[in-house]
């Protein structure tokens, strides 16, 4: 890893809410850590930017939005086709028991629906993407 | 070779098999429940795929949740640990179904070794002695007692089923037989898969002698010499050591040859443990056959120098054993304590925050833990949280040592079973070598 790698890493991470990061590429590793705004102690890891499933990180932090999370592990799809529109895209209104997105897992195809009333304010996932347990798919802001 | 694996297990064996997968050049893929989010092993691991709520059965257990990550990880192989789905045929046959190599034995070895009556027989064809007993289920009370007045008492109940300790019961006096035998048939069909149990003698003065084993696809089989494991707390093992003390080498060396012989008879493949008992008089019996990797794999590999967890993943990727029985030398005496995190007067488990945690060091000691400073331990799974293993040249200074060990082990947040390891290690039958463990019952 030379220091223009290194340094577009910080320049990723600058502006976002990310205080530690860890990266493994072709058999070398690095791990940068930033302080933001006060240290606590015992400093309690923050959720690493580590090359996990899903990946999703750098989600605003806002209170009135509900997330929709997977109930499983598995392949995240927007349509229940390839050549089929997506369910949802943001700024569409949803009912509740409304249909958002699939997530296949072996060989099943398992409708997600969201649990109330809402707007999409966010898709966090894309298309084919593999996703895990309790992940955040969607952001909702319910009517 | 296998590029990536997945470890389908938990706590300190899932930071086992990582370590020996890393040294192999295989990437690793952690499965978490939400309660296991910051545990060490998805520290450790190359990826890391959350499976479910904290319930066992939602995450741990869960088939589709477990395979599932293999698929969206691109991991080709899975290793199930100790866990509960390390003998789970369900389990093994769904992996086979999709494509992707369980790390252990075969389905058929499995079934075999899972019905503790096949078992038996199949040892008793190759000519090893077994436990005197029924052979075939028992389903009639009358059948039952008179199997049990031709064995005479006392006898022990068993589920065919069953096995690390699960469905066992003890009858010491005829006039408790039948209302036990009801309550264990109706438990067997309660709890387990395979219900029904068979009748077998109670071997009072047994030691628990295992003899472990690796066997290759070209039927090549060793054995890595023997552990005794008769220290335990309601079939729960707390102390095993390598060798068995007080057993002489012509013993040993029959013991682990008809080890070896059954395990080719059957057509075994992988690693596993074959259990005796072995009396005073050194006449010794089949008990049963475990085929997973155990908790007290590490004092073999202390006493051995092997990495055992190494030659599982070779075999399974189809590999030959590295090793001949010539090359198998154990040097010294190698003593495991198990360190459960558990209240030492009432044994409930204890749960919390570690707020200091300083294993101990040095000569031959090893530490095999997935506990850290700042680590919280669950309540929901077992209280496993530590393994303390030492070796030295003989028992006396294995024992000095682990003494040593256990003294410079300090855990804080929580209650462990390290002063119950501790009374044990002084204890002058432990130091002398005992014949049974029913010496610890005035420490429990």
């Amino acid at each position: 890893m030379n220091i223009k790698e290194i340094k577009d890493i910080i320049k990723a991470i600058e502006g976002t809410d990310i205080s530690e990061i860890d990266v493994h590429s072709a058999g070398d590793r690095i791990r940068i850590r930033r302080y933001l705004g006060e240290v606590s102690a015992p400093e309690k890891r923050s959720p690493k930017a580590k090359k996990s499933v899903g990946g999703g990180g750098g989600v605003p932090d806002n209170v009135e939005l509900l997330s929709v999370t997977s109930p499983l592990v598995g392949t995240f799809y927007r349509s229940s086709a390839l050549d089929s529109p997506p369910f949802v895209e943001v700024g569409q209104e949803v009912r509740k028991g409304d249909v958002l997105c699939i997530v296949e897992s072996m060989k099943l195809m398992n409708e997600i629906e969201t649990e109330v009333d809402g707007v999409i304010v966010s898709i966090l996932v894309e298309n084919g993407q593999p996703v895990e347990y309790g992940q955040s798919l969607f952001l909702l802001e319910p009517l | 070779m296998f590029e990536k694996v997945l470890i389908a297990d938990r706590g300190e064996i899932a930071v086992r098999i990582i370590y020996s997968l890393k040294e192999m050049g295989i990437r690793t893929v952690a499965v978490y429940s939400e309660a296991d989010r910051e545990s060490l092993p998805v520290i450790l691991a190359d990826e890391a795929v959350c499976i479910g709520p904290a319930d066992i059965k939602q995450s741990y257990l869960n088939f589709a949740s477990i395979l599932s990550a293999a698929h969206v990880t691109g991991a080709r192989a899975i290793h199930p640990g100790y866990g509960p789905l390390a003998e789970n045929l369900e389990f093994v046959e769904a992996c086979v179904d999709d494509g992707i190599t369980f790390i252990g034995s075969s389905v058929d070895s499995m079934t075999l070794m899972a019905d503790k009556l096949a078992a038996k027989h199949a040892a008793r064809s190759c000519g090893i002695p077994v436990v005197p007993g029924s052979t075939h289920v028992i389903e009639g009370d009358r059948e039952a007692l008179e199997v049990a007045d031709e064995l005479g008492f006392p006898v022990i109940l068993k589920a065919v089923g069953g096995g690390g300790g699960r469905g066992i019961k003890v009858v010491a006096d005829r006039v408790d037989f039948l209302d036990t035998f009801y309550l264990a048939k109706q438990e067997t069909k309660d709890y387990l898969k395979k219900p029904g149990i068979y009748v077998e003698k109670y071997l009072e003065n047994a030691r628990h002698v295992e003899f472990q084993i690796l066997c290759d696809h070209t039927q090549h089989a060793i054995h890595l010499g023997d552990r005794d494991c008769t220290i335990q707390r309601r079939y729960q093992k707390i102390i095993e050591e390598s060798p068995a003390a007080g057993v002489d080498d012509e013993l040993r060396r029959e013991m682990g040859r008809a080890a070896v012989n059954f395990v080719k008879s059957v057509g075994y493949s992988g690693i596993g443990t074959v259990e005796y008992l072995l009396m005073p008089d050194d006449s010794y019996y089949f008990s049963e056959m475990n085929t997973r990797i155990q908790v007290e794999h590490t004092v073999t590999e202390m006493v051995t120098g092997l990495d055992v967890v190494k030659q599982q993943v070779l075999i399974a990727a189809g590999g030959d054993l590295e090793y001949g029985q010539d090359d198998i030398v154990l040097r010294g005496h190698g003593i495991e304590c198990r360190i459960m995190a558990e209240d030492p007067i009432r044994f409930t488990p204890s749960s919390g925050r570690i707020n200091q945690y300083i294993p101990p060091g040095g000569p031959g000691v090893r530490v095999d833990s997935a506990v850290f400073c700042g680590a919280f331990i669950n309540p929901y799974y077992d209280s496993l949280i530590a393994k303390l293993i030492v070796s030295a040249p003989d028992r006396p200074r294995a024992i000095r040592r682990m003494k040593r060990a256990l003294d410079s082990f300090i855990i804080d947040g929580i209650e462990t079973s390290i002063p119950m390891c501790v009374k044990i290690m002084n204890d002058q039958q432990f130091m002398r070598g005992y014949v049974d463990g029913s010496f610890i019952n005035h420490y429990l």
